[in-house]
């Protein structure tokens, strides 16, 4: 058991990893050198987590993490990396509220099957989320504002509606 | 499970506000990994739950105390289900022992998962009817759940001690053989009296020594007959009397004793009822034997100590359940209110027999010692047996007991052959 979640353990660290420096990478290629503040930031995230666990949540810090990623965006850094490194943090933070909800289970020795699952559907998701967003970021379609906002309300009434038919238990 | 499909939504909707005002498509480009992450949960969540549960509850009891043990074997009937959270009732007052009530893990189509927790358990009544199974897909966004039907009960009876012969002395008894001496002539072990012989009288029973001072009469000896009684037991469950320390109740050492005396009472013939006195009265009508011994356990079993203000409505209940012949017993810390009550009891010409767990010996054990704390026990215990002083003037027969010390050794103490009965330690 606790070998198996060991391995999930170095796996989110090293999607943690991966994202830090991919969101660092692309902040560095266009110029903005104040990004290297994140790592004494995380040194002293580290250190008050380490007192205080329950300010880490990792929604919070999945929360954080994005809107760096949508200033990156803004700002006009290398995309591509920003994008990755975003993909890279979702994997992160699915990986460890997975572990946070079998730490302590004591089927988890007997449930291969979980985990498998688990491993399967974010393997999807990476490489699903990789190929749309290095082909989206390929094309450049210039459209006007009001039709952007037309499809983004499309978008958004779509979306409420998959969510409503989704979960209509929780509305 | 439901927080994080609503987080992601509140991403998403975060990122298209963000998108629109800064009015770059770039920002759009980030929602895609959050849509397929949504999109590949729900393409794996689960449509049904096919599971059907079987649920083994066992007593076990070792060195540590007694624990229930539930063994739940939930078999699939349907799809493969690859994200399960089960959770099973559990009981509050419970400290959970070994492994968990709410478990995660995946079974597969026609295959078997067997969830298995204990917990400790003294006494009490405890029942499952139900087991909530929900079910998602591997990222836990798309949840339905069920209720599979899989009952269980089990019945911890409270423990008690095996208590000796109480020499009792009641003013009244119930005309049938027992073993109470019932104050009148009849059939019996100890002396009674001497009177003139009548026709019919045994030869064996004539007392020589009598008639040989007294020529040309005869004298038969007689026994003090003996028969059974009464009783009424009656537990206090108000929570004004209880007292809790490092998680230990008093409560549970009345139950403890209230459990003996009605063992020792049915044992030896008598007629036992039990009012269970706190917020939910439960009266048990008063009856002999082993069956009614199973009654009073299972009543103690599930018993509770709950708020209650006085013991001022016992008056009203005793007269529906005890007839005014019975003896009651009263297992109650005391509370100073209650002493009105006792002298009405008395009124009523009952006799009460008070065994009081000591509450102040109870905390005194296990409390820091300190000059204050010292003080302070003085005074409670000198304001405690002026109460008691003042009963034992009502009449009532009292036996202070320190909870610390067996049962047995308190009453042997005050109902001995010696004391003759009522007396107070």
């Amino acid at each position: 058991m606790f070998e198996n979640l060991r391995k999930y353990r170095y796996a989110r660290i090293f999607c943690l990893l991966l994202s830090a420096g991919f969101l660092v990478a692309g902040y560095l290629f266009a110029g903005v050198w104040q990004i290297l503040l994140i790592f004494p930031a995380a040194l002293l995230l580290w250190v008050i987590c380490k007192f205080q666990p329950e300010v880490c949540d990792p929604s919070v810090l999945f929360g954080g993490y994005t809107f760096l990623t949508a200033v990156g965006i803004w700002i006009r850094c290398e995309p591509h990396l920003i994008v990755y490194g975003f993909i890279m943090a979702l994997v992160s933070w699915e990986l460890h509220l997975f572990n946070r909800g079998l730490a302590g289970n004591p089927q988890y020795t007997d449930n291969l099957l979980l985990e498998k699952s688990h491993l399967r559907s974010l393997s999807i998701v990476i490489i699903l989320s990789f190929l749309i967003t290095t082909v989206g970021l390929s094309f450049h379609l210039d459209l006007p504002f009001g039709i952007i906002f037309v499809l983004v309300l499309v978008v958004g009434f779509a979306v409420e509606r998959v969510y409503f038919y989704l979960f209509r238990e929780n509305f | 499970m439901k927080y994080k499909t609503a987080f992601i939504a509140i991403i998403i909707y975060c990122l298209i506000v963000f998108a629109l005002l800064t009015r770059n498509g770039g920002l759009m480009v980030l929602i895609v990994p959050l849509l397929v992450y949504l999109a590949v949960g729900s393409f794996f969540a689960p449509t049904e739950i096919r599971l059907r549960a079987n649920r083994y509850v066992v007593k076990k009891a070792d060195e540590s105390g007694i624990s229930v043990l539930i063994n739940v074997t939930l078999t699939n009937d349907g799809k493969p289900l690859e994200n399960v959270l089960i959770r099973d009732a559990h009981f509050p007052k419970t400290e959970l022992a070994t492994a968990m009530h709410e478990q995660r893990l995946a079974i597969p189509e026609r295959g078997e998962a067997k969830v298995a927790y204990s917990f400790p358990a003294n006494r009490g009544h405890f029942f499952w009817d139900t087991i909530r199974v929900s079910a998602s897909d591997p990222f836990g966004l798309v949840e339905i759940q069920k209720d599979i039907q899989a009952s269980g009960e089990i019945l911890i009876e409270p423990e008690f001690e095996k208590l000796g012969h109480m020499h009792l002395k009641p003013k009244n008894t119930l005309h049938s053989a027992g073993l109470v001496p019932a104050r009148r002539g009849g059939s019996g072990l100890n002396f009674w009296t001497v009177r003139e012989y009548h026709l019919g009288d045994s030869l064996r029973l004539l007392n020589w020594k009598t008639i040989a001072r007294h020529p040309r009469q005869l004298y038969t000896t007689e026994f003090e007959h003996e028969e059974i009684m009464e009783i009424g037991l009656i537990l206090d469950a108000r929570l004004q009397t209880e007292s809790l320390f490092d998680g230990e109740l008093l409560f549970e050492h009345g139950v403890r004793a209230t459990m003996s005396f009605a063992e020792l009472f049915l044992r030896e013939g008598n007629r036992v009822g039990l009012l269970v006195f706190g917020q939910d009265m439960k009266p048990l009508q008063p009856d002999y034997g082993k069956r009614q011994l199973h009654r009073i356990s299972n009543a103690l079993a599930s018993a509770t100590p709950k708020s209650n203000f006085s013991l001022m409505y016992l008056e009203y209940i005793r007269k529906r359940l005890f007839s005014n012949r019975a003896l009651i017993v009263v297992i109650s810390p005391l509370d100073l209110k209650d002493l009105q009550t006792y002298k009405q009891l008395r009124a009523s010409g009952h006799q009460i027999l008070l065994i009081s767990p000591d509450p102040i010996s109870f905390m005194a054990q296990r409390a820091p010692s300190g000059a204050v704390l010292d003080l302070a026990l003085r005074a409670s215990r000198i304001e405690r047996y002026a109460q008691l002083k003042q009963l034992l003037q009502m009449g009532v027969m009292v036996v202070d007991w320190n909870v610390h010390r067996s049962l047995n050794e308190a009453i042997r103490t005050v109902f001995s052959k010696r004391t003759n009965g009522g007396g107070y330690v």
